[in-house]
């Protein structure tokens, strides 16, 4: 974390460091990042790549901090305690990638049925029914 | 998945039993499809849990499968009671990518739609919020009136509720000389409009002390909570993008942000009511601006972005909204996310919720004005 970030206003960070960086933008004066405004998620392929769009009300700065993460073991520390937006937003990611935030409070469906849709839509493994060439998509 | 708590479950300090008590999706204080699970001890509630989803479509997975263009009408209906303002967001993020320059006109036009169109959507909220709190009349008046903002937009665009009117590149069309001049007559009423509601309405006793001091959070709470629009402002921060970061041509009119000072539901329920001024004040403007020249720029047929990502975001009448478009050089985008203000909206309905009577979540749920087609996407 340094000048460079703040003048890109990108940071790159990884699974093991996540909680501690973004404990830093927030917690640190000279950062200030006091809200979470989005989480979301982007199938990379290889990797799935989480995006959380960070806002200072102070400053005016904005900052996206993205986490790579492998497809086989998609965890990743829940931050539902740093910022309560998160316990929206890793919810709607869960249904939506499979992705698992631990440590998350109420990590049930959010958007899908209760026993959860039966597989992640935006994963790009995922086929639209009608698009597969098969009946439909489950 | 622990199964549903319909008994009664535990015994408070008071000695009486604390019950589940399950709130729509079918239940007309909902607006839409929301349903909340409310644990209630006597009438005081104890916990609220939103469970959303029933509205939702998949949107951002189609997104994948469509052109740039072709997603427009998509946009229509996340919040189908503010189109315009969704359409423009779109539009602008595409534009962003592209790296399209938009004509004068066009942006005069953009802007006077969305806040005709905020207008519009902060006359329903009025009327809803009325009809929520057991005044049937005052939803009469205000749907009366919008009537009027969705006539306009008829003319201008063909159609009442789901427009498309914002291209990429400017707008679909020219306004004409008469939708111009019933504008005018618009503007000339709206004071008029607005009056009434005073009357009818906000200056209701009753109406009043249901609204005043209820739901009470401390505006950190809100913030960490992800709350934007209206309902943040309210409590005392003046966090409005048109202001903070002008997108299209919002820097060149003068008008004002409304906050609040308490943050009760009274609060949040007037943030709209002057909102409603100001942005008549800024279609004023416009008008006295509107250029001649054309109202959409040169743009290939087949619209191919660079390889690259864009966050765009505008301030819709609920809040930020933001579509987030990673691009692969193809026709279609990679991945398209879309930051609703109304699902983080509701994130706080179990803060703003708990102690309140059972009677004001209604009232709470009417004053988040939520749009569950947009919460759900």
């Amino acid at each position: 974390m340094n000048e460079e970030m703040m003048a890109t206003g990108e940071l790159v960070s990884t699974p093991a460091t996540i909680k501690q960086d973004m404990r830093e933008l927030r917690d640190n004066p000279a950062y200030g990042f006091d809200r979470l405004l989005d989480v979301t998620a982007v199938d990379r392929g290889e990797t799935f790549e989480i995006v959380y769009r960070l806002n200072s009300l102070k400053t005016g700065r904005d900052l996206v901090v993205k986490v790579a993460l492998p497809i086989a073991s998609p965890n990743l520390p829940s931050l539902a305690d740093l910022w309560e937006s998160a316990l929206f937003g890793e919810r709607e990611v869960q249904d939506m990638f499979g992705i698992v935030f631990e440590g998350h409070p109420d990590p049930r469906p959010l958007l899908a049925p209760e026993d959860g849709f039966g597989f992640f839509p935006l994963r790009k493994s995922y086929v639209l029914p009608g698009r597969s060439g098969q009946p439909s998509g489950r | 998945m622990a199964p549903m708590k319909l008994e009664p479950i535990g015994v408070t300090p008071s000695g009486t039993e604390r019950y589940c008590l399950n709130l729509g999706p079918q239940h007309p204080s909902t607006h839409g499809v929301l349903r909340v699970m409310l644990e209630l001890d006597g009438e005081t509630v104890v916990q609220a849990t939103p469970m959303l989803g029933y509205l939702h479509r998949g949107i951002e997975k189609l997104a994948e499968a469509r052109t740039y263009p072709q997603f427009i009408p998509y946009t229509d209906r996340l919040d189908y009671v503010s189109s315009m303002c969704n359409n423009l967001a779109y539009c602008q993020s595409v534009e962003k990518l592209v790296g399209v320059e938009v004509p004068e006109r066009a942006e005069y036009i953009r802007v006077m739609m969305a806040e005709l169109n905020r207008i519009a959507s902060h006359m329903l909220f009025i009327g809803a919020t009325a009809l929520d709190l057991g005044g049937m009349t005052g939803m009469m008046y205000t749907f009366r009136d919008r009537e009027y903002i969705l006539d306009l937009f008829n003319l201008a665009s063909g159609s009442r509720l789901t427009y498309s009117y914002v291209r990429i590149g400017g707008v679909m069309n020219d306004i004409s000389v008469e939708f111009i001049d019933l504008l005018r007559k618009f503007l000339a009423e709206l004071p008029g409009m607005m009056t009434e509601y005073d009357n009818l309405i906000n200056g209701n006793e009753i109406f009043q002390a249901r609204l005043k001091g209820v739901a009470v959070v401390p505006v950190e709470r809100l913030v960490s909570l992800g709350v934007t629009g209206p309902v943040l402002r309210a409590a005392g921060l003046k966090d409005d993008l048109r202001i903070k970061k002008p997108y299209g041509i919002y820097n060149r009119f003068q008008f004002e942000i409304p906050t609040g000072t308490v943050g009760d539901n009274w609060e949040r329920y007037m943030m709209r009511v002057l909102e409603i001024k100001e942005s008549a004040n800024i279609i004023a403007q416009a008008l006295e601006g509107l250029p001649e020249g054309p109202v959409m720029a040169k743009i290939p047929k087949v619209i191919k972005p660079p390889v690259g990502e864009v966050y765009h975001a505008n301030e819709t009448p609920r809040g930020e909204l933001g579509f987030y478009i990673v691009s692969d050089g193809t026709t279609k985008p990679y991945r398209l996310h879309i930051r609703r203000p109304t699902f983080y909206n509701l994130g706080s309905i179990d803060a703003l919720c708990r102690g309140v009577k059972i009677a004001d979540v209604a009232a709470v749920l009417a004053v988040l004005d939520p749009c569950m087609g947009e919460a759900d996407a």
